[in-house]
């Protein structure tokens, strides 16, 4: 294949693949996940503590039943690997996050909304950057956990409003999806 | 006009006429970023009504650069489309004969 062909069928891929994660099921989950670890942390309840990725285990029937059926079905290529531009972002997110420890550090408890907004800022840059949020997620949560614990600022409070955030950018996103791929009434055969 | 005598009119008669299609090329294209697809991905990706999307597919699957075939995923039967071998190679060239044509215009 040639240069720019091989381009072009590459950034499709990756804009459909990203719209075809579009649905909010991934941001609502992760979401819930963190909503149910702050509840746990309150109460200690060992409901909570299976009630955060029990529900994990929905997103393949979800998508099965509500995402598939609107946007069509799609088997991608084999993924492609990391972007550069992920893995430099990652390495500044990663170096702010050491840099807050090392020098605010023993301010602890008023740094809370600066280390949230500052994570919340991050992750605002990379999905507008059009990052796979897969990717933006696995980066962005365990930094969370990281400086929040380095800080010893991540309260039970912090962890369920984050997680209240998440899920209701999850709800807007469903919500958005459901309005631009309405159900189809058949499958559109004869094409053949 | 500027000059452009570098084009050669039977490149341009050289081009693909299945391919050249613009609803055409945007179901090759579309085809070529994922290894198969359904009618419904197909129609969304390449904004194209089901009636202009099944025209298009049966002469693309004429032509032998996609093969349409009845699947059951996850229980439920859909029609899947992928491309072909001889779909690549027909974008591929159409690519590599419409790129000089063009670069000839823009002198």
């Amino acid at each position: 294949m040639n240069d720019q062909l091989s381009e072009q069928t590459k950034k499709l891929k990756k804009r459909y693949a990203r719209t075809f994660h579009n649905d909010g099921l991934l941001d609502f989950f992760i979401g819930w996940a963190l909503v149910s670890a702050g509840i746990y942390l309150l109460t200690s309840s060992i409901v909570f503590s299976f009630a955060g990725w029990m529900p994990i285990l929905l997103i393949a029937p979800l998508k099965q039943h509500f995402v598939i059926p609107r946007f069509g079905y799609a088997k991608f290529l084999k993924p492609a690997s990391i972007p550069r531009p992920i893995l430099i972002g990652a390495g500044i997110i990663v170096s702010i996050g050491a840099l807050l420890i090392t020098f605010l550090g023993e301010n602890q408890g008023s740094r809370a909304p600066l280390i949230v907004g500052l994570l919340g800022l991050a992750l605002l840059f990379a999905l507008d950057q059009g990052w796979n949020r897969t990717t933006v997620y696995a980066i962005f949560i365990p930094i969370f956990f990281i400086v929040g614990l380095g800080f010893r600022v991540l309260t039970p409070t912090i962890i369920i409003l984050v997680g209240a955030v998440l899920m209701g950018l999850g709800v807007y996103l469903f919500v958005r999806f459901l309005k631009k791929y309405p159900a189809e009434r058949g499958e559109g055969e004869g094409s053949s | 006009m500027k000059d452009s005598r570098s084009l050669d009119p039977r490149e341009i008669s050289a081009l693909d006429r299945i391919v050249h299609s613009p609803t055409r090329l945007k179901i090759l294209l579309v085809l070529m970023s994922v290894e198969e697809a359904d009618f419904t991905f197909i129609s969304n990706a390449a904004e194209l009504t089901r009636g202009n999307l099944s025209v298009n597919l049966s002469k693309l699957e004429q032509a032998g650069y996609v093969k349409i075939e009845k699947k059951f995923i996850e229980r439920v039967p859909k029609t899947i489309v992928s491309i072909t071998q001889a779909g690549e190679k027909a974008l591929e060239t159409y690519s590599s004969l419409l790129g000089p044509i063009l670069d000839a215009l823009r002198k």
